[in-house]
């Protein structure tokens, strides 16, 4: 299947784009889909996306279309999907 | 919520257009001048806000912030002046708010929130805006407005991109429910014009007013997100974290 990124913020300046599409296994999770972006971005993006275990860091929110999803949830994806990764920001 | 107050003849004048409004009116002006928020901080989110909430006739506005007006200020911290450099931020803040509205109260703090001041800020208000940029002030605020139930209009900015959403206690998620930690990455100075902190803090005040006047639908348990670099909004839906440190006994 093939899902579509978007990025916001700090997620955004890192990755050097709004959005880009993805290709995963038909199974592919929330999970497989942080290793796609980490194998194929720098160290920046991989940094804010994910602890140095590899897991991804609770403070980035996944949304499938316009609902928030849990890192783990089952299913969540399936082809034509975005997903779009919020990005920890604040006032000032 | 607010204990509604009578307007007198000059507050009916001051606020007649907003009056005309028709879920609003003098029932939703008299809830506003019995109303009190904590603004934290007055910078360029905080300012707009502040200065909206005292055009609308709020009643009372305690607003903190520690330190005094820098040059990099001035690109969006409305409320701070040239001719105020290097002088408390507060102080400007409550000169401007009072030219606006000389019938305002104002208890300026000069200091930010913080875990040792947060319970007493919280106590003095009916509805708090957390317009601050460190996390640490933010998870204050946000522990004490669960835990004295009091709303908090969450608002945060980056570059053209903004994020916006009302916590009701014991209803929808709380900002520690989204973030539930620190993130680690976060740095309090990062990218922002002046048209973006003015666009999110108009938007965070008219949340605190339909909260406070008790009308139209407040951002409760969804996020709206955009980025005026190509006026794209989303309105998305949070999940409540039963697991929650501040809010998932609540």
């Amino acid at each position: 299947m093939v899902v579509t990124v978007e990025y916001t913020a700090q997620l955004k300046r890192a990755a050097g784009k709004v959005r880009e599409d993805i290709e995963l296994a038909d199974s592919g999770t929330l999970l497989d889909l942080v290793d796609a972006i980490a194998k194929r971005h720098g160290e920046d993006l991989n940094r804010l996306l994910r602890t140095e275990d590899g897991s991804p860091q609770t403070t980035v929110i996944p949304f499938v279309g316009d609902d928030q999803v849990r890192w783990d949830a089952a299913d969540a994806l399936r082809d034509g999907v975005t997903v779009t990764l919020l990005s920890p920001i604040s006032g000032g | 919520m607010p204990r509604p107050l009578p307007l007198n003849d000059e507050e009916k004048a001051t606020y007649e257009w907003q009056i005309w409004v028709d879920d609003f009116r003098e029932a939703g002006q008299e809830k506003l001048k019995g109303a009190s928020v904590l603004v934290s901080r007055v910078g360029g989110l905080g300012s707009v806000v502040a200065y909206e909430l005292a055009a609308a006739g709020i009643g009372k506005l305690v607003l903190a912030h520690a330190g005094n007006v820098k040059h990099s200020d001035l690109n969006r911290q409305l409320l701070m002046t040239h001719n105020w450099l290097g002088k408390p931020r507060v102080e400007s803040a409550e000169r401007r708010l009072k030219e606006l509205n000389p019938r305002l109260e104002i208890v300026a703090v000069s200091e930010n929130v913080s875990e040792s001041n947060a319970a007493a800020l919280v106590s003095q208000v009916d509805l708090i805006v957390d317009c601050a940029p460190l996390f640490e002030e933010r998870f204050a605020m946000n522990r004490q407005a669960v835990r004295q139930g009091k709303p908090i209009i969450e608002c945060a900015m980056y570059d053209l991109e903004a994020q916006l959403t009302t916590v009701i206690p014991g209803q929808t998620p709380c900002l520690a429910c989204l973030f539930p930690e620190q993130p680690p990455e976060w740095r309090r100075e990062f990218p922002v014009f002046g048209a973006v902190s003015g666009t999110v803090g108009c938007m965070a005040a008219m949340e605190a007013i339909k909260v406070l006047g008790d009308f139209g639908e407040p951002l409760a348990g969804t996020l709206l997100t955009f980025d005026l670099r190509d006026m794209q909004f989303a309105k998305r839906r949070m999940l409540r974290n039963p697991e929650c440190r501040v809010c998932g006994s609540a």
